[in-house]
């Protein structure tokens, strides 16, 4: 079997569904005098989820030649894109403690940085001001308690 | 009287103020290219938490409404749409610039906008009452069956049915996450406090139509080249507006009905306006060359088609197109929930709405003439700062509602969601409209089989359900027969 895109993509929805049906099975089936509990729906939608995937497998097989593959990310871009996930991960784990002047800040420092932008005035000066207008936004007009520095 | 002490409430200076700054923002975000009306939306449904339900909703409908108009800035004047609504637009759009009328292209794209716009918002007030009544009638059976409907519809909104429909079955097992409806007992939440109530509906918006397009951004953003902006000319006269009554018209009717069928959308309506308005002219080797009427086609149909969305999407809880279905959003972080219970629980919603939704138009009119020049500066914003400061709003906006750092991770992991799905050709209005569908379609379902001691015939016992039944199977069977003919045809050719 040739793995193209679709394959590809159906093979990882079938393994969601194996994953989502032990999942099921440790749900009450049911109650009274029927089988409709809170199972029953995840199992109906489960169930129709692995007959289209099947069948999205089957047509990356069979159709093979005519499913158009998905340009591969070049390493570099790949990387970049990796690790602004994982800078936006570790902003969203430490939103809290970091508060969200310092936070904010450092993630609009380092994010312009990664995008390869070097001048003071795109990497410091306007970030500040961005984050100026969003906690006016905010924490001013709207009341929202932004959480504050509290690492220490 | 009532209504008319409600259409007042929602004019005063206040709410007004608001909707023009939601008009303006929305104007913004669409001219720039790579953001959505869609995603503009759900960027700002945290602001409207907490504001009056009114002033909120009409801040989003302002949104909706320029950010639709403002990705005609773009088609005109850089040939990149600002919104796929506005993909059409670049055909007359730009060559008009491109002969030094610009500034004519714009000017009758901003009438166009406004003439789809103000006749579908008539339509609106018109239509909405109506099948709300109707909806009135609905129990379990119906309601199932009309979010059965609602979710076969998902198959027309992929280019791909198989996918689209793929994206809506996932979204539906999605949406079971958290209490069950009807025994409350605790599925899929894995231990996390957080997910007791299920997904966070805003952070997984958020990180689908915003997050995901950040990365898709960043992708490009090594390869992006500056386009060169030129404005010249003069608004069009009003002899030239009336000579393209017709396609106005046409363009209006178009889109507010196309608007009105769940799961279409302004991209498909100005297409459809474009090729219609192409087909009757009398001068059709004009169109593509730099026509006025080209223009007012395709803006008239994409700006008319929001006035129709909101119809089944206030009578009936069914999104028209997925910027409605992000607004459902809007409506729940005020307590509200879309649909016939929504006109006799809370009338001045709804009139507050509709007004909104005419006077959204005006203002679009007036900053869109007045502010032309403006607009075009936004196309100068660098990028690179655009994106970090999309990133801020989206952690502060799903960060604001519950204060609960889980859903920030919520949106991140919907964020990369999103983004591989739209690597894949995978609808994320899809799976937007079914995590909503999802908890309406699963309690009445399970209801109405409870009901019927397990019968499923309960599902087209009766007039109404058996009539969404047979929409449900001919919306489900129309674009795979479609694809199938397509196919035959290549085949034998």
């Amino acid at each position: 079997m040739k793995i193209n895109h679709d394959t590809g993509m159906a093979v990882g929805i079938l393994a969601f569904c194996a994953f989502a049906y032990w999942q099921i099975s440790q749900l009450p089936t049911g109650y009274g005098d029927g089988a409709i509990g809170p199972s029953f729906f995840p199992f109906v939608m489960a169930t129709v989820i692995t007959l289209l995937a099947l069948a999205l497998l089957g047509r990356g097989i069979v159709f093979s030649r005519n499913v158009v593959p998905v340009p591969r990310l070049a390493k570099s871009i790949f990387a970049h894109l990796l690790l602004f996930l994982l800078m936006l991960t570790a902003y969203a784990l430490f939103y809290e403690k970091l508060g969200f002047f310092v936070g904010s800040a450092a993630v609009m420092l380092l994010g312009m940085l990664l995008l390869g932008e070097r001048r003071p005035l795109f990497v410091v000066a306007l970030p500040c001001l961005v984050i100026a207008v969003a906690w006016l936004g905010f924490a001013k007009l709207m009341k929202v308690a932004l959480p504050a520095f509290s690492l220490f | 009287m009532e209504t008319l002490q409600y259409v007042m409430q929602a004019m005063t200076l206040q709410n007004m103020w608001v909707l023009l700054v939601g008009v303006v923002g929305g104007t913004i975000i669409g001219a720039l290219p790579g953001l959505t009306a869609t995603m503009g939306v759900a960027l700002l449904i945290p602001m409207t938490f907490g504001m009056p339900p009114v002033m909120g909703l009409n801040m989003l409908i302002g949104i909706y409404v320029g950010g639709i108009y403002g990705g005609c800035i773009s088609s005109i004047l850089v040939k990149t749409p600002g919104t796929p609504a506005s993909a059409a637009t670049v055909l007359d759009g730009y060559p008009l610039a491109q002969k030094g009328q610009a500034v004519k292209a714009l000017g009758m794209a901003t009438i166009a906008s406004f003439v789809g716009g103000t006749f579908s918002s008539v339509i609106l007030v018109l239509m909405a009452p109506m099948l709300a009544e109707w909806a009135l009638k609905f129990g379990p059976p119906e309601y199932f069956a009309l979010a059965a409907f609602g979710l076969t519809i998902i198959a027309t909104l992929s280019a791909d049915v198989l996918k689209g429909l793929l994206a809506g079955a996932i979204g539906m097992l999605l949406s079971t996450v958290g209490a069950d409806p009807i025994s409350g007992s605790f599925r899929f939440n894995f231990g996390v406090p957080g997910f007791a109530d299920g997904i966070a509906f805003i952070p997984a918006l958020i990180g689908l139509f915003a997050i995901s397009e950040v990365l898709v951004q960043l992708e490009l953003i090594f390869s992006d080249k500056e386009k060169p902006i030129t404005l010249s000319g003069t608004i069009p006269s009003l002899k030239e507006t009336l000579a393209c009554w017709k396609t106005l018209l046409r363009g209006s009717i178009i889109g507010t009905f196309i608007g009105i069928v769940p799961g279409t959308g302004s991209g498909t309506a100005s297409w459809i306006s474009y090729s219609e308005a192409k087909r009757s002219s009398q001068t059709p080797e004009l169109y593509g060359t730099g026509y006025l009427d080209g223009v007012a086609a395709t803006e008239s149909a994409n700006n008319a088609v929001c006035g129709g969305a909101l119809v089944p999407l206030l009578a009936l809880g069914i999104p028209g197109d997925s910027v409605t279905a992000v607004l459902i959003g809007g409506l729940m972080i005020q307590g509200l929930a879309p649909g016939p219970m929504l006109f006799t629980n809370h009338p001045q919603v709804v009139v507050g709405m509709f007004t909104g939704s005419f006077l959204a138009n005006v203002f679009m009119l007036i900053t869109g003439l007045i502010g032309i020049r403006l607009y075009a500066k936004v196309l100068d914003i660098p990028k690179k700062l655009l994106i970090m400061s999309i990133v801020l709003f989206c952690f502060l906006g799903s960060y604001a509602i519950n204060s609960n750092p889980v859903d920030l991770l919520t949106m991140l992991v919907f964020g990369v969601i999103g983004y591989v799905l739209q690597k894949y050709d995978f609808s994320l209005a899809a799976v937007c409209i079914a995590l909503i569908l999802g908890p309406l379609a699963e309690a009445n379902m399970r209801l109405a089989l409870i009901g019927a001691g397990g019968n499923p015939m309960v599902f087209v016992s009766t007039p109404i359900s058996a009539f969404f039944v047979a929409l449900a199977a001919f919306s489900l069977s129309w674009p795979l027969y479609r694809q199938w003919k397509k196919k035959r045809g290549a085949a034998s050719r």
